[in-house]
């Protein structure tokens, strides 16, 4: 069978190309493995729909950030639960922001926003270390003296950049449309939306003699621990039960109403918002989720949620007695060697059956 | 068959590509001659040819393009080629050599047989770190390793696979193991494994094996012992990517990006494609004042600095505990003086001032900060002042009120602590002890004090110690300048910056404009060195910063190209800052001191001097009479050398003083020896003079006098040049494509050029005044070069006083060194590193640095437009620059603002302030000694007229004596 004349064409060029390409590279050995490829790890990372495994394709400098990110926000979701019966363990490493959790529960909504602000945060972080190559300093934060005598100066954190940032990554993951993907995306906003309200103004003072004379001012990112704080005190006290609603007959969702409200009221937007109420976390449940609290620790004499009682749900606890054994006295001597001695001390612990 | 055909083009095509593949490595080869173009050529040639038997005939022809010294590029040629062994001869540390700087070392390297033969002086030992831990791990591993490895083996050819896997360094290739386990497979189990362990436990420290080597650093990042393990097998084994990545998964789990194994991995190849030398340009968020760190007296502080400056800007906190332990310290006086240097450096003249206006009209006084906003501070002060109580950061000083008690004396101290008048030696900016201890006598409220303090207490904390110097002295503020009419004779374009985000330039170029059309000063685009530095760099700037550890005596050579940040950076290996021992005294590194008559200083442990001959009080009658006041004693003629770095030198006992072996220089001068004839560009290219002083390259490859440009002139840069008859061209080659002569390099001024040979300062002779003053080179008398001066007072110059002199009554000229005729300015003599020239201009590859580059480097400092900078490499080893004033009718004043400016560029290079040593061309000097030409004419509108009212006072008070007398 004969090779239609374009192809053959095309295949001169090809060894063209190559000749000319082996040749130009000249002092440098032909070789293809010049580093392990963003393109091969990005396709094994778990848990990325194919937009994000583009995204990580071509900056795989925002991967490393987007990791730190989402490592943060686990380790701030679970501070914050620490003393609950769920305890934010869910998440463990099966993808990268852990594991989802099954149900629109007010925990889901939890953690969806806080690894949405974990994330902006880490970016906005990186991008003022110059980790990343596109990004820097808020370049729209220079100037002259405005009026309450200040100006602009060092490095203003790019909030913006990692809103949008976060935005267009986070959000690739709700590529179905049910409720349970509007509730997420309302709850990546109410996270990125925290971050963007507690951002600083901080200042330097640097008139004659350290006077406030003359200021430089920049923004800065709230610290982390604060945002968990207060995404929190929203878990607690801002969060609207809704229902989403189809419009216009189409049979997918389009919006979200409160739940209880006749008329069709949207949720504020700075709020969390969930689906249907939590189960109780005691007993394990593979259909919520729940892992219940076989196992772990409780303190006997507290009366909130990591006491005894509320913890194991009733069924009792396990006393564990042991002799804790730790370093303590630990002097210096001359040269160079510490010592310590070892002290012990009766304790117990508790967890539930 | 056209099957048969396709069949054909593409068994072509594998064929082709595997030679290319073949011919890669001989490509190799001729990398390594890359420094010598001719070679390259032809081994380029011969790597191109296909057959095998042609390739050995050029091979043959080698010799005659390339030199026997490039013994790697030799080695590579022999083993690609003719296919010999890759044995890297006896000696383990031959595979190390790859690691070396500086070729010098590369060569010692290469014929060494052992380690000892690699001596101390050519591979310094922290210069070649790469090399010297190399060496010593070869060694140990191949003693140690070797022999229990291959000790064990008990046929032959197992102990040769064995062997040649331990002769080397490099990781054992693939065809060596595989010579291994078929050799040792059947009873040498041992041996097997034993090479294994070795693999996979050898760092990867050859540079050309980077995949490995990010690779295997990468493993370590794991928490998990198992996990290293397994990545580090991985890595050594398997060389596809889609393999390794595979048995990395399979060893340390799905690559999550939280995981700073992966995250290793990915950063790996974010930076994929730039060299592993450069890095990502950070230059810390102030790269100009995290220079200033290292110089911090207490650790504290300089840990604060560092954090402060490279990363942490963002955090108030820090700047808080700066202020508290470092900003008012007096120990601490050192650091903040270079932080202000870097922030509001000293700058002549002040005026248009309304509330200080004592400060007014002072051209030749350096202050950090006249500025409006400083003055209506100043008035501010005042107002808070009559509260009855000074604020100051340290301390509270009640006062009685200011009004009534010496308000003329409380003023000037308010200007004085906002406009901060300098110290024209030290910079300093604080107020005389004397003065303190007047004022809080007179006017201190001292029932009002805190328990325990006195006026001296007080004094001592806020004014230096050193009774003698240093400090500002308040008397000159308490009265108006003298200067009141002079202000067009030094004026000062660039201070206070009328450029905002850019850097101020005075505009030099002005012989060719006219009239107001004309601007003092040019705003040029640059680049701030750090996200939040105010200091800007010219685009084309070629700097230096620190690495953003702050590590002191490491820097990264960085080029700015546009309005970003600092781009381009290669790393440069660490200066140690050694001290030097002297005469059983210990000197600092960065120290400079007088030794006997020359001056020296200390520089990363090494001692660089002056070379004058000294005569002291303990000198023999031989000396004295030996004695001819030139270096080493050389006689006084003057019988030209052109030197290979581009300098002539007034005779060969002088060149050889310098340092220069007798085959790197030749007779006559530079200027009348053509670098284009014989024509050394190949036949497509022109060959243009280029001429040039290099600091460094005494090899002439390094120093090319000349340069060749494709004969179309094609990119060449705009540099307009003029021709004999008067005519300006855009460059020098289409001057030279014209078929002129050309007649200096630089714009056709109209009138101020006479035609007729000058002899500069640097013992060359030039056409004319303008092709001296192109070059940066100041006239020292007109007529050809006759003679080599001495120095005054250190013997008598016979020859010089053939030649008259231009007239100089305006002062007490200076003699530069090796000139006869004394000239009107400040003269400074600056030491330099050249072994420092040499690592930075080839680490990062900028090329020769040249006497003219330091030299246009100062003129930006030198912000009056009425002085200028010329210099040349002196005869004694140092660079001279000379400042001094280029208005055809100069007055006496330009004179001293001149020399004011010398003073302050010699202050900031012995401070060694990130201002000067920021520029790669500047940050090679180590000291800077001053001679100030002492203007003799006191101007005559100056001897002031006795005012009015001084006069009356006069009359009356004689009167009044005259009366009591009479009565």
């Amino acid at each position: 069978m004969t090779m239609p004349r374009s192809p053959r064409k095309r295949l001169l060029h090809l060894l063209y190309l190559v000749s000319t390409l082996a040749a130009a590279t000249g002092d440098q050995s032909l070789s293809t493995v010049v580093a392990l490829g963003a393109n091969i790890i990005c396709n094994r990372i778990p848990g990325l729909v194919p937009r994000q495994r583009a995204i990580c394709q071509t900056r795989p400098d925002l991967i490393v950030a987007i990791g730190e990110g989402a490592q943060r926000g686990i380790d701030e979701c679970r501070y914050q639960f620490r003393h609950s019966r769920w305890n934010c363990t869910g998440m463990d490493n099966d993808n990268v922001f852990g594991r989802e959790l099954r149900i629109g529960s007010k925990e889901a909504a939890f953690t969806y926003a806080i690894s949405s602000a974990a994330l902006v945060h880490a970016i906005v972080t990186a991008c003022s270390q110059g980790n990343i190559s596109d990004c820097g300093c808020d370049r729209t934060k220079e100037g002259d003296l405005n009026d309450e005598g200040w100006k602009w100066g060092g490095c203003s954190a790019d909030v913006k950049y990692g809103l949008r940032f976060c935005k267009k990554f986070v959000d690739a993951r709700e590529v179905e449309q049910n409720a349970r993907a509007l509730m997420n995306l309302h709850n990546n906003e109410a996270g990125r939306k925290v971050i963007d309200q507690h951002t600083r103004l901080e200042c330097k003072c640097h008139g004659v003699s350290g006077s406030c004379t003359m200021k430089t001012c920049w923004i800065t990112l709230p610290r982390f621990r604060e945002v968990g704080n207060i995404l929190k005190e929203k878990y607690h006290h801002d969060a609207q039960l809704v229902e989403a609603v189809r419009a216009r007959r189409t049979r997918r969702p389009t919006f979200l109403k409160l739940k209880n409200s006749r008329t069709f009221e949207k949720p504020r937007e700075i709020s969390l918002v969930y689906l249907r109420g939590s189960p109780n976390y005691c007993e394990r449940d593979e259909a919520t989720g729940s892992l219940g609290t076989h196992g772990r620790r409780c303190n006997r004499t507290s009366p909130y949620q990591d006491g005894c009682d509320l913890m194991c749900c009733g069924r009792g606890y396990n006393t564990h007695q042991f002799v804790k054994t730790w370093q303590c006295n630990c002097k210096f001597h001359w040269c160079c060697y510490v010592k310590c001695n070892q002290c012990s001390e009766r304790t117990e612990e508790y967890t539930c059956k | 068959m056209a099957l048969s055909r396709d069949m054909i083009v593409l068994s072509l095509a594998v064929v082709l590509l595997s030679v290319l593949t073949a011919a890669q490595d001989t490509y190799r080869c001729c990398y390594q001659a890359r420094e010598y173009p001719s070679c390259r050529a032809a081994c380029e040639q011969m790597a191109a040819e296909i057959d095998h038997d042609t390739r050995i005939q050029h091979v043959m022809t080698l010799p005659r393009y390339c030199r026997s010294e490039l013994v790697g590029f030799w080695q590579c040629v022999n083993t690609s080629v003719l296919g010999e062994p890759e044995s890297g001869g006896e000696w383990v540390g031959h595979a190390c050599c790859d690691l070396t700087v500086s070729d010098l070392c590369k060569t010692a390297c290469l014929e060494a047989s052992t380690s000892s033969d690699i001596s101390a002086i050519s591979c310094r030992r922290d210069l070649e770190p790469a090399l010297h831990s190399c060496i010593e791990r070869n060694e140990r591993r191949h003693t140690w390793m070797g022999e229990r490895c291959c000790g064990t083996s008990v046929s032959t050819e197992c102990e040769e696979a064995c062997s040649t896997v331990f002769q080397t360094d490099s990781t054992p290739t693939r065809q060596q193991r595989q010579a291994i386990q078929d050799h040792c497979m059947l009873d040498n189990q041992q041996v097997i494994q034993c090479v294994d362990n070795y693999t996979n436990s050898r760092p990867a420290n050859n540079p050309a094996e980077s995949v490995k080597g990010i690779g295997l650093h990468c493993c370590d990042q794991s928490n998990d012992e198992q996990c290293q393990d397994r990545c580090r097998r991985v890595l050594v084994t398997l060389t596809s990517e889609q393999e390794i990545v595979d048995g990395l998964i399979e060893g340390c789990g799905d690559p999550l990006p939280q995981d700073p194994l992966w995250q290793c991995f990915l950063s790996a190849s974010a930076n994929n494609g730039h060299d592993t030398e450069e890095v990502i340009p950070v230059t810390g968020l102030d790269g100009a004042k995290l220079q200033c760190c290292s110089k911090a007296a207490t650790s504290r502080c300089r840990d604060l600095c560092v954090k402060l400056y490279s990363t942490t800007w963002a955090t108030s906190s820090s700047w808080n505990q700066f202020y508290a332990d470092c900003q008012y310290h007096p120990s601490e006086e050192v650091l903040m003086q270079c932080i202000a240097d870097v922030q509001e450096p000293c700058q002549l003249g002040c005026s248009e001032l309304n509330y200080c206006t004592n400060f007014n009209n002072r051209p030749t006084e350096l202050f950090r900060s006249c500025a409006s906003r400083s003055d209506e501070d100043a008035e501010q002060y005042m107002s808070d002042w009559q509260g009855g109580i000074i604020n100051m950061p340290v301390m509270s000083i009640p006062v009685r009120d200011v009004q009534e008690c010496e308000p003329d004396m409380w003023k000037a101290i308010a200007c004085t602590l906002q406009i901060k008048p300098c110290h024209s030696q030290s910079h300093g900016n604080r107020i005389c002890k004397a003065d303190c201890v007047n004022i809080l006598t007179r006017c201190g409220d001292q029932a009002r004090f805190p328990m325990g303090t006195t006026v001296d207490s007080l004094c001592n904390a806020l004014s230096p110690q050193d009774e003698d110097d240093h400090c500002i002295t308040l008397a000159p503020y308490l009265v108006p300048s003298q200067h009141m009419s002079r202000l067009d004779e030094v004026t000062n374009p660039c201070n206070p910056s009328p450029c905002m985000e850019s850097v101020c330039h005075v505009n030099r170029a002005r012989e060719n404009c006219t009239g107001s059309s004309c601007p003092q000063h040019i705003c040029k685009q640059g680049c701030p060195m750090g996200e939040a530095s105010d200091y800007v760099v010219a685009s084309g700037a070629v700097v230096r910063v620190p690495v953003a550890s702050g590590d002191p005596g490491c820097y990264r050579v960085c080029r700015c190209g546009g309005t970003d940040k600092v781009r381009d950076c290669t790393t440069l290996s660490c200066i140690p800052m050694d001290t030097c021992l002297v005469g059983g005294q210990i000197k600092d590194h960065g120290t400079s001191f007088e030794l006997d008559c020359n001056i020296c200083a200390c520089f990363a442990g090494e001692l660089t001097c002056t070379k004058r001959p000294c005569l002291s009080l303990g000198s023999t009658e031989e000396e004295r009479r030996r004695y001819t006041g030139l270096p080493c004693n050389c006689a006084d003629q003057f019988v030209p050398v052109c030197a290979h770095n581009g300098r002539t030198y007034p005779s060969a006992c002088l060149a050889r003083c310098a340092g220069l072996l007798d085959h790197q220089f030749e007779f006559g001068t530079c200027s009348s020896l053509h670098p284009c004839q014989p024509d050394p560009c190949p036949a497509s290219k022109r060959c243009i003079p280029r001429p040039k002083v290099c600091l460094n390259g005494l090899d002439q490859q390094h120093c090319q006098q000349y340069q060749c440009v494709p004969r179309s002139c094609e990119g060449e840069e705009d540099d307009p040049v003029c021709d004999v008859d008067g005519v300006q061209h855009p460059n020098y080659c289409q001057l030279l494509a014209a078929g002129k002569l050309l007649g200096y390099h630089a714009p056709c001024h109209e009138k101020a050029c006479k035609v007729s040979p000058v002899c500069g300062h640097n013992g060359e002779t030039y056409e004319s005044n303008c092709a001296a003053h192109a070059a940066r080179v100041s006239i020292d008398y007109e007529g050809p070069c006759l003679a080599v001066g001495l120095r005054p007072g250190q013997g008598k110059y016979p020859e010089c006083s053939t030649v008259s002199c231009p007239d100089s009554s305006l002062c007490e000229g200076i003699i530069p060194p090796g000139a006869c005729c004394p000239v009107c300015g400040g003269v400074l003599a600056m030491l330099y590193s050249g072994w420092y020239v040499d690592l930075v201009s080839r680490q990062a590859s900028i090329g020769p640095i040249t006497v003219t580059q330091v030299i246009q480097q100062l003129r930006n400092h030198v912000s009056v437009p009425q002085c200028d900078v010329f210099g040349y490499l002196s005869i004694e080893g140092d660079i001279i620059a000379i400042v001094m004033p280029v208005t055809p009718n100069t007055t006496p004043l330009q004179v001293e603002a001149c020399n004011q400016e010398a003073q302050k560029v010699a202050a900031l290079i012995n401070a060694g302030s990130p201002v000067i040593v920021s520029h790669v061309p500047l940050s090679f000097l180590t000291s800077a000694s001053l001679h100030l030409a002492a203007v003799t004419m006191v101007s005559t509108a100056t001897a002031a007229v006795p005012s009015l009212p001084a006069l009356l006072l006069c009359t009356a008070t004689a009167l009044h004596r005259l009366f009591l007398h009479m009565s």
